[in-house]
């Protein structure tokens, strides 16, 4: 996982497919990013969550992308997802994650 | 017949130089060595001489290289078409190195710089004539190799073809012709005989044993011989005749491991004989896989009294008999495949089939038999993949799914890949559900993962059964809340009825059977 603070917008980029298996160790990493003490010593006003690199995604990787959105939501930070792959578009289509986020498909 | 060829002339060399000196100095040089020298003032002269000999006349040409018209270079590069095996030498002058260089990448097997010693031509001609007969040795061999395999191939096809749409198989060779084959044999009574077997080793003293074999086998049941007498006669040949029992040895000996399947007409029974074969196996209509019982053991001419374990066997009126060597197991193991996946590519036969299943890397020979029973057809439904897991693998469900996807590209290699990724995630979230709850993750406990590709309709169906008693999850009411409040959890059931084309569960989810259209490849 990478991460950049740039212009009030917190950019995730994640590097690997979301599924079970990895899902554990990515919460760990994104968790303390959503901290309130930094997010408002950084002046974050919006997420932007770069899954270009996602080409598969099971429900606990669902389930971990819904984690992030609440912790926006629960924030009032706005939250743009991007996405590359056909088959995590149409997931994502399908669970109705486009009426959370805002929902962006790579070229 | 081949006569053995034993050299006892030092050798024909042919010299060619456009200088008229060097050609006196070569030919004295290569005449008092005891080699016979013809002497060419051209490349196109030496063309000319190399035409008018029989074919592998001369042992070694030298050449020099800067001549008029056509260089030493062109001569090799025509040779290495003409008779890749003979080995040459290149004379070359002082400050030639490059082109040495391009000589030696263009065939030539050695250089002498020019003025040379007498003693260092005579032992660069006697090494080059040493490699050319020796490669010749190899090319003959490459050729008597071949020309087993064809005839085992021949040997395959023309026996089995009799029986269109019954018998299927796929036969590959390690190397050029192999010990694994197959005899088909239609007997007096209406029955079918089916005998895969396997000889140990994969090489010629293998296909010979295999050839020596199949004849026996096919002379004896022609004669209307029980086969358990036929089988019983070669275990005595394999003992008696080809193990050398006087001396105390370490070394294995040849052997032969087998599955003969006796089909009766109207089927409903069959009898297997099987001595160190991996298991036969019963597709039933339903798409479950049936072993029959009967692999394992030890194979033939181990032992002066063993003979293959007998056993009948139920078979359905419809469905598929299966066998298969154990260089196929082995084979899917190096591509991290199901044996089912690899014997149903094998066993349709298109042309890319064996690029795909990367054959040529096979560390044995294949041999792999569907009998269809009745009405069976590949365009029906065939088994590609078919697994037990134990309840404590779920950790290791990505290796787990690495595998069904390699299984799936490789028996549907038009799949595209999107709709491979709902395929694999609903599989992962059933099987993950299986494992978890199902086997409530105790190693003891398995759940089964089944794939049939029925290409008629291009379906994939899987089947996922675990022990557990299911469960009574309302996944369609879940589903909407989920999607409205934004729920962490619970989702994997809504993704599988979504993706998959159908979905039909019995004992409260804890067995299903998913299908998943496949579109038509664009």
């Amino acid at each position: 996982m990478n991460h950049t603070i740039d212009d009030q917008v917190l950019a995730i980029g994640i590097p690997t497919d979301l599924l079970s298996t990895t899902v554990e160790s990515l919460r760990a990493e994104i968790l303390p990013l959503f901290d309130d003490t930094a997010l408002k010593y950084s002046q974050v006003g919006k997420v932007h969550l770069n899954l270009c690199a996602v080409n598969m995604i099971d429900s606990a990787g669902v389930n971990f992308l819904v984690g992030i959105i609440r912790a926006c939501q629960t924030r009032k930070l706005g939250i743009t997802v991007t996405v590359k792959s056909r088959f995590v578009h149409r997931t994502l289509l399908f669970l109705r994650i486009d009426r959370h986020v805002e929902l962006v498909v790579a070229s | 017949m081949r006569v053995v060829e034993t050299h006892t002339s030092p050798g024909n060399i042919l010299g060619v130089d456009d200088d008229g000196v060097a050609r006196l100095v070569l030919d004295q040089y290569l005449s008092r060595s005891g080699f016979r020298p013809e002497l060419a003032t051209s490349v196109m002269h030496a063309q000319q001489i190399i035409e008018m000999r029989p074919p592998g006349y001369f042992d070694c040409v030298i050449t020099d290289y800067q001549m008029p018209e056509k260089s030493g270079l062109d001569l090799l590069i025509w040779l290495r078409s003409k008779d890749p095996c003979l080995a040459s030498i290149v004379i070359a002058g002082a400050g030639e190195k490059d082109l040495v260089a391009a000589a030696l990448r263009n065939g030539a097997n050695n250089y002498l710089d020019k003025p040379y010693r007498r003693e260092d031509l005579e032992q660069a001609v006697n090494k080059a004539v040493e490699t050319t007969r020796h490669r010749r040795e190899l090319a003959r061999n490459e050729a008597d190799a071949a020309a087993v395999g064809h005839l085992q191939r021949h040997l395959l096809g023309g026996r089995n073809l009799a029986i269109p749409g019954k018998v299927h198989f796929s036969h590959h060779p390690k190397r050029t012709a192999g010990g694994d084959f197959l005899n088909v044999h239609p007997c007096p009574d209406g029955a079918l005989l089916v005998l895969a077997a396997d000889v140990s080793g994969h090489d010629l003293k293998a296909a010979f044993v295999s050839a020596y074999f199949q004849g026996i086998v096919r002379g004896m049941l022609e004669k209307s011989t029980p086969i358990d007498e036929v089988l019983s006669f070669f275990n005595h040949c394999l003992w008696s005749d080809w193990g050398d029992r006087s001396a105390v040895t370490l070394e294995m000996p040849t052997s032969l491991s087998l599955c003969a399947a006796v089909l009766p007409p109207g089927r409903g029974q069959a009898t297997l004989f099987s001595a160190g074969f991996p298991d036969a196996q019963v597709v039933l209509p339903s798409g479950e896989i049936r072993p029959c019982g009967v692999g394992g053991g030890h194979p033939m001419g181990w032992f002066a009294e063993a003979l293959p374990e007998r056993k009948t066997v139920d078979v359905p009126e419809s469905g598929w008999l299966v066998l298969w060597t154990d260089g196929l197991e082995d084979h899917a193991r190096q591509l991290a495949v199901s044996p089912w996946g690899l014997a149903y590519t094998l066993l349709r036969r298109d042309e890319s089939t064996a690029r795909r299943a990367s054959i040529g890397d096979a560390i044995d020979d294949i041999l792999v038999v569907a009998v269809a029973l009745g009405s069976a057809s590949f365009d029906e439904g065939f088994p590609i993949l078919a697994d037990q897991y134990a309840g404590d693998r779920w950790r290791e469900i990505d290796a787990i799914q690495n595998e069904w996807r390699n299984t799936l590209t490789l028996a549907i290699p038009a799949l595209s890949e999107e709709r491979l990724c709902e395929i694999l995630i609903c599989l992962r979230e059933g099987m993950l559900n299986a494992l978890k709850h199902g086997c409530k993750g105790r190693p003891e406990c398995t759940a089964s993962l089944r794939f049939q590709y029925q290409s008629k309709a291009r379906n994939l169906r899987a089947w996922i059964d675990d022990p557990g008693p299911g469960h009574g999850f309302d996944w369609a009411s879940h589903a909407y809340v989920a999607q409205r409040d934004l729920l962490p959890s619970h989702r994997g059931l809504s993704m599988m009825h979504h993706f998959a084309s159908r979905i039909e569960n019995h004992r409260h989810g804890a067995s299903l059977t998913l299908d998943f259209h496949l579109p038509e490849p664009p």
